[in-house]
């Protein structure tokens, strides 16, 4: 086959990959697209490279289909406000946490990254979960010396404790102000994205490509951003890291996060 | 899907073993692997007892209702579907769980039955409400080397997508023990025996007795596809965790052999009952059919497996060449949602939060444009000069828009942000008309009618009603223009022609084509371009 041909190949499959709502025993196409990835070496290696050369990455090619991811700075890159216009930054930080909320639900134990099975939760238990979370930080909150040092800004908690739940609207739904509307949104952007389906009566079923998006980049980059921040920034250990994430802003030593996270894993 | 080498991999580190105590003579058993083995099989038993007695937080009287015997129905009915293309999704296990409710409780209304099966079938999923893994798990007494308190991980069902992405119910390997009845067995053996008294039964003309051990028979080489395919599944999910070299090339090896083996005798005994068949006759012949039927389906069930551990050592290969290769992110950990990324991100000041919040949200989303436009329809469509319309419609045929009552300040905020989410594209690349409303109607008709509206208003703005200003210029983008494609547009509700809805920079792209929004929105557009729509 030509060199021609063969990167046609590949972009055609990357093409659906980036269609994540078709499964690859759904396309007869792109189930043997796939199979030739998974069995044929120097297919693999046009596909990551036209991959790359787009700002994408393989992440996985699983049982449904191949799954791709944009690089930072990717034209394919999400961006809330690409999906949504006037967002402040407190909207933008309870649709972060919401998103975290649900991943906390879907995987709350490391083990739980593990199993490639579907899981189905609701709206409710992601309020639920994110409220029971609040009121404990509520409980301890007087206990906590250093809450004082950032007086003049609210803790995350607080923005998300402080919203109303459910407001109603007429039609059917809920209101965007409410943390029932973000949640119900925020499921309905993951079903958007090829990541869950609707099963109906306000349940949703979360999919293998979810998990692996979580396990493999999401949870990833936000301990790292976690870290960063958390981390004072005079760190003594100054190994370069080559693909650190930012490569201006002072990062932390990834290795240690890795390997401590691998040790947390491998239990 | 687990199995018992991953739930022993999974078990909780241990309490300090205590201080080996003398275990007493007569319960000297207690230490050993079978015992061990005995504990588990029977704490698998443990979510149906649970959700038999749990049931007083429900809305409905438990009376007539035996929450265990429905799981074991269910778990049944999953089993029996398993590895074919007719496996059984939820729903399909809801409604025949909720009809063995309805024959249960005949007057209660139909909508209880569901909830019972709903209620069962959530239990056997480890749904429930809590805020847990979706794995049981339980911890149990180990007295093998003096005492250890152990935990136990399992699934019974489990939803999975199927290459195709359907969403189907699974049984784990601990189900089909627990359908079992958790016998302490290997199943080889097991196996090999039932087929010794199924042969002598025949032989002996017990055809009732033959027909129940047939069933058995089938039952295990259930358990034993469950077990490879759980194996097969470890080995795909994660090379590393199963030890090829040693263990598992063994164990296949032996179900190679076994099933091989298996293949060999339900031929025999198959050929054994159709040499007898002519000088059968009524009763018994059926019997005798039915117990060869059992066996077909058994032997049908072992020549897949053979086939697919055939194929094994090729699972294992490319696995591993794939799992070598495959990306793996930014480490190869793994954390806790909950308490490693959650709960820290609470506690952060909320400027801090919202960075790692929203890094969080915009990588789980995956990428942003899962529909990117076919360059085979868009090239030729930015080539092509801007016609009129199709038709020659005279201005009164075209339909009036203002017939529903609703003005923009009715819409939802809800609708509203639905519809912006639909339109947000067409600021960065221009999108086809017809794909909007497929995209708005996965949201709500409302959704569809608003982006339809507004499209049609940023196209021609001569037909605007004074109530749908508002709302319009907010959702499309003054910089965004639309244009007629050419071709026809024709859904379910609507046809017209197609617009092109796209940034002006890419869709007017040299100085002579260049058209500002307010050129855009005069009236030079043709009428005939607007969309009509089918009576219904």
């Amino acid at each position: 086959m030509t060199v021609a041909a063969e990167a046609g190949k590949a972009a055609e499959l990357i093409g659906f990959a980036l269609q994540p709502k078709i499964a690859r025993g759904a396309d007869e196409r792109y189930g043997a697209l796939w199979s030739d990835y998974r069995t044929d070496e120097s297919f693999r290696d046009v596909v990551e490279a036209v991959a790359n050369g787009l700002g994408l990455v393989v992440i996985d090619a699983t049982d449904q289909g191949l799954i791709v991811a944009p690089m930072d700075k990717s034209p394919f890159s999400f961006r809330l406000a690409d999906y949504q216009r006037g967002l402040d930054s407190k909207k933008r930080m309870l649709i972060g946490l919401v998103h975290l909320g649900i991943a906390a639900v879907c995987y709350p134990k490391e083990v739980d990254l593990e199993d490639d099975i579907v899981i189905r939760r609701t709206a409710e238990q992601v309020e639920r979960f994110l409220r029971d979370a609040c009121a404990r930080l509520a409980e301890g909150d007087n206990r906590d010396p250093e809450a004082g040092e950032e007086a003049d800004e609210t803790a995350a908690w607080r923005a998300f404790a402080t919203m109303p739940s459910s407001i109603r609207m007429k039609k059917g739904g809920y209101a965007a102000d409410c943390t029932m509307g973000i949640i119900t949104r925020a499921f309905d952007w993951l079903v958007a994205q090829g990541m869950a389906r609707d099963a109906g009566g306000g349940t949703f079923q979360l999919l293998d490509r979810y998990r692996v998006q979580v396990r493999e980049l999401a949870g990833h980059a936000a301990l790292e951003r976690l870290r960063s921040l958390v981390t004072p920034e005079h760190h003594e250990d100054t190994a370069v890291d080559a693909d650190a994430v930012d490569g201006d802003t002072p990062t932390v030593d990834d290795d240690d996060l890795d390997d401590e996270m691998a040790s947390e894993g491998a239990r | 899907m687990d199995d018992e080498d991953a739930s022993a991999q999974s078990e909780g580190t241990p309490s300090a073993p205590r201080r080996t105590a003398d275990v007493p003579m007569v319960a000297g058993s207690v230490t050993e692997e079978g015992f061990v083995r005995r504990t588990r099989a029977l704490l698998r038993t443990a979510p149906l007892h649970r959700l038999a007695q749990a049931t007083s937080w429900q809305d409905w009287d438990s009376t007539p209702y035996d929450p265990r015997v429905l799981s074991l129905a269910a778990i049944d009915a999953v089993i029996a579907r398993m590895g074919f293309a007719t496996e059984l999704s939820y729903e399909d296990v809801l409604v025949v769980v909720a009809e063995l409710a309805r024959i249960a409780a005949p007057d209660q209304p139909e909508d209880e039955h569901l909830k019972v099966a709903a209620y069962v079938l959530d239990g056997l999923l480890n749904n429930r409400d809590r805020n847990d893994s979706q794995q049981f798990a339980l911890t149990y007494s180990d007295y093998s080397e003096g005492h250890t308190r152990r935990e136990l991980r399992f699934f019974l069902l489990v939803e999975k997508a199927r290459p195709d992405g359907q969403i189907v119910l699974e049984a784990s390997a601990d189900a089909v023990n627990v359908f079992r009845g958790g016998l302490n067995l290997r199943v080889e053996d097991a196996q090999m025996a039932m087929e010794l008294v199924l042969q002598a039964q025949l032989e002996r003309g017990d055809l009732d007795e033959a027909e129940v051990t047939a069933e058995q028979n089938q039952r295990l080489s259930y358990e034993m596809g469950a077990q490879i395919r759980a194996l097969l599944d470890a080995t795909r999910s994660d090379v590393s965790r199963v030890d090829w070299k040693g263990e598992v090339l063994n164990q296949l090896d032996r179900a190679r052999e076994h099933v091989g083996q298996r293949i060999m005798v339900e031929g025999q005994i198959l050929a054994h009952l159709s040499s007898g068949d002519e000088a059968r006759e009524g009763d018994v012949k059926e019997k005798a059919q039915r117990v060869a039927s059992l066996l077909e389906v058994c032997l049908r069930e072992h020549r897949r497996l053979h086939e697919r551990l055939m194929g094994a050592s090729t699972v294992f290969l490319s696995e591993q060449q794939r799992q070598e290769l495959r990306f793996r992110g930014h480490g190869l950990g793994l954390f806790s949602c909950a308490d490693q990324v959650l709960a820290p991100v609470l506690e952060l000041r909320a400027s801090a939060a919202e960075e790692v919040a929203t890094i969080f949200a915009e990588t789980v989303l995956g990428s942003r444009s899962p529909r990117l436009p076919r360059l085979s329809d868009f090239i030729p469509m930015l080539l092509r000069q801007r016609t009129p319309g199709l038709g020659d419609e005279d201005d009164d045929d075209v339909p009036d828009f203002s017939d529903s009552d609703d003005d923009v300040e009715a819409y939802d905020p809800t609708i509203l942000d639905a519809a912006a989410i639909v339109v947000a594209p067409t600021r960065e690349r221009p999108v086809r008309l017809s794909e909007l409303l497929d995209q708005a109607r996965a949201w709500d008709p409302e959704v569809e009618e608003l982006v339809r509206l507004s499209v049609l208003w940023s196209f021609a703005p001569e037909y605007d009603d004074d109530e749908l200003a508002g709302a319009v210029v907010d959702l499309i983008d003054s910089d965004v223009v639309v244009i007629a494609t050419g071709d026809i547009l024709e859904t379910e509700h609507w046809t017209g022609d197609d617009l092109l809805v796209g940034p002006a920079t890419l869709l007017f792209d040299d100085d002579a084509n260049m058209v500002d929004e307010e050129s855009t929105r005069d009236a030079d557009e043709p009428l005939d371009a607007e969309e009509t729509e089918l009576v219904s």
